[in-house]
């Protein structure tokens, strides 16, 4: 059987109003193979010894302040990753990922720290916490994808990013002339994207998208610009899924503002690669 | 060469005792914890200090041991992998704008990133999955620009986690 579990906030929470670093509840199992999920806790829990991938989205809703620190935290010691999240505007989600050799019972929370009171939104897709074990086989199924030439793309547009090109393809997922990703055998997959537009820009988002079922898998919301920077925007997406045979999933990219924005090829990226079979 | 490793060197005595699962798993943690200084402008290689784990034990992607700036992929540990990196300053006192941090493979910029933080104070997570061959290496560069209203230096914090997903 696979190990993994994947929770989410049904219920909005506010936090940080002590300014320092607070657990993020969890209520709603999505999905829990050899319980990993321990929503009473508000944590996950690691049940046998071995590698994992350990990923957490958070929506912060309107409000005061909306800079946040996220965290993720192995048996409230040990700091895996952490991600700042400086909205445009006073919504925005963003999500953090990272790897741990853990020991069975070995446990891991998500904490957030902001100055004052941040209100937490809720929802299968808005604030999310998944672990997957993550061995290695020589038989994975594993896709790269990548541009082969820029991509334009202009404002209030949702589009999708044209990846047009592989860096490898393992499993005959990806379809070049669409930049969709098939997935040919069903379990848990790890999703990463990498995205460079050449210019700053506010209120840019990425995010990966289950066309199958039509929703986001992952979104980063509402990024702010760089501050003027000939570096541009860079960011990542990324997420842990559970995915069914012949389930559809891909990049997509938009943002609200002035004239057409470049993505840019060579530093733009998305992979999509199986972590256990069912 | 790589094949005949994987597919049999890493098999057979290297099952979880605890679960008895026998899967194989790779991958390493390491970690710069004590924050120091990168001035303006400036593009600094994160020289680690802590290493959290290597898996399997003793597999030598820390060349140096600890105080080390790379990553170097072992021999027989070719494959996909999944990289998480996080650098900046998460509890830092300084002003101003614009971090940079890159995750660097074989010294080449594979998926800079970059995070504006009003206030001065931030990590950027980065993700990327990628093929690499024993050998290669990876590693952390950040940077801090003289761009907008930054004029303080910066402290730096930063993890780098990898984990070996499929080999070749």
């Amino acid at each position: 059987m696979s190990v993994g579990g994947r929770i989410y906030a049904a219920s909005t929470q506010n936090v940080g109003t002590t300014g320092s670093w607070q657990t993020i509840a969890f209520d709603t199992d999505d999905w829990d193979y050899s319980s990993v999920a321990d929503n009473a806790n508000n944590r996950l829990s690691l049940p046998q010894d071995g590698l994992y991938a350990i990923a957490a989205q958070m929506q912060n809703l309107a409000g005061v302040n909306y800079t946040y620190h996220m965290r993720l935290l192995v048996n409230s010691t040990v700091e895996i990753a952490g991600g700042t999240m400086n909205p445009n505007s006073g919504t925005g989600k963003n999500a953090v990922l990272g790897f741990y050799y853990a020991s069975a019972g070995d446990t891991v929370e998500l904490e957030v720290l902001a100055a004052s009171t941040l209100a937490i939104g809720s929802g299968e897709f808005e604030t999310w916490f998944a672990a997957s074990l993550a061995d290695y086989d020589l038989t994975k199924d594993a896709v790269s994808c990548k541009h082969s030439s820029n991509q334009s793309f202009s404002t209030g547009a949702d589009l999708a990013v044209n990846f047009d090109s592989e860096h490898y393809d393992y499993g005959n997922m990806f379809s070049t002339g669409s930049s969709v990703v098939t997935i040919g055998t069903a379990g848990l997959y790890l999703i990463t994207g990498h995205l460079y537009i050449q210019i700053p820009i506010s209120n840019m988002s990425m995010g990966i998208r289950d066309y199958t079922n039509n929703k986001w898998l992952a979104l980063k919301y509402k990024i702010a610009a760089t501050g003027g920077s000939a570096f541009g925007n860079t960011h990542s997406v990324l997420t842990i899924a559970d995915l069914s045979a012949g389930q559809e999933v891909g990049f997509r990219a938009y943002y609200i503002g002035g004239g057409g924005k470049i993505i840019t090829a060579g530093w733009s990226h998305g992979a999509v690669t199986l972590l256990q079979e069912h | 060469m790589g094949l005949l490793l994987l597919g049999l060197g890493h098999h057979g005595g290297k099952s979880l005792s605890g679960g008895g699962s026998g899967l194989d798993f790779a991958g390493f943690m390491v970690q710069r914890d004590s924050s120091y200084t990168v001035n303006v402008d400036n593009t600094t290689s994160v020289s680690f200090e802590n290493i959290i784990y290597e898996q399997p034990a003793g597999s030598s992607f820390f060349s140096s041991g600890v105080d080390d700036t790379i990553v170097t992929i072992p021999t027989g540990y070719g494959g996909v992998w999944a990289i998480s990196f996080t650098g900046g300053d998460p509890g830092g006192q300084d002003g101003g704008a614009g971090w940079y941090v890159y995750l660097m493979i074989n010294g080449i910029a594979y998926a800079p990133a970059t995070v504006y933080l009003s206030n001065g104070r931030g990590w950027f997570n980065g993700a990327a999955t990628l093929e690499l061959s024993a050998g290669d290496t990876v590693a952390v560069w950040v940077r801090q620009s003289a761009a907008g209203a930054l004029v303080y230096n910066k402290k730096v914090k930063a993890t780098l986690s990898g984990a070996l997903l499929r080999g070749v």
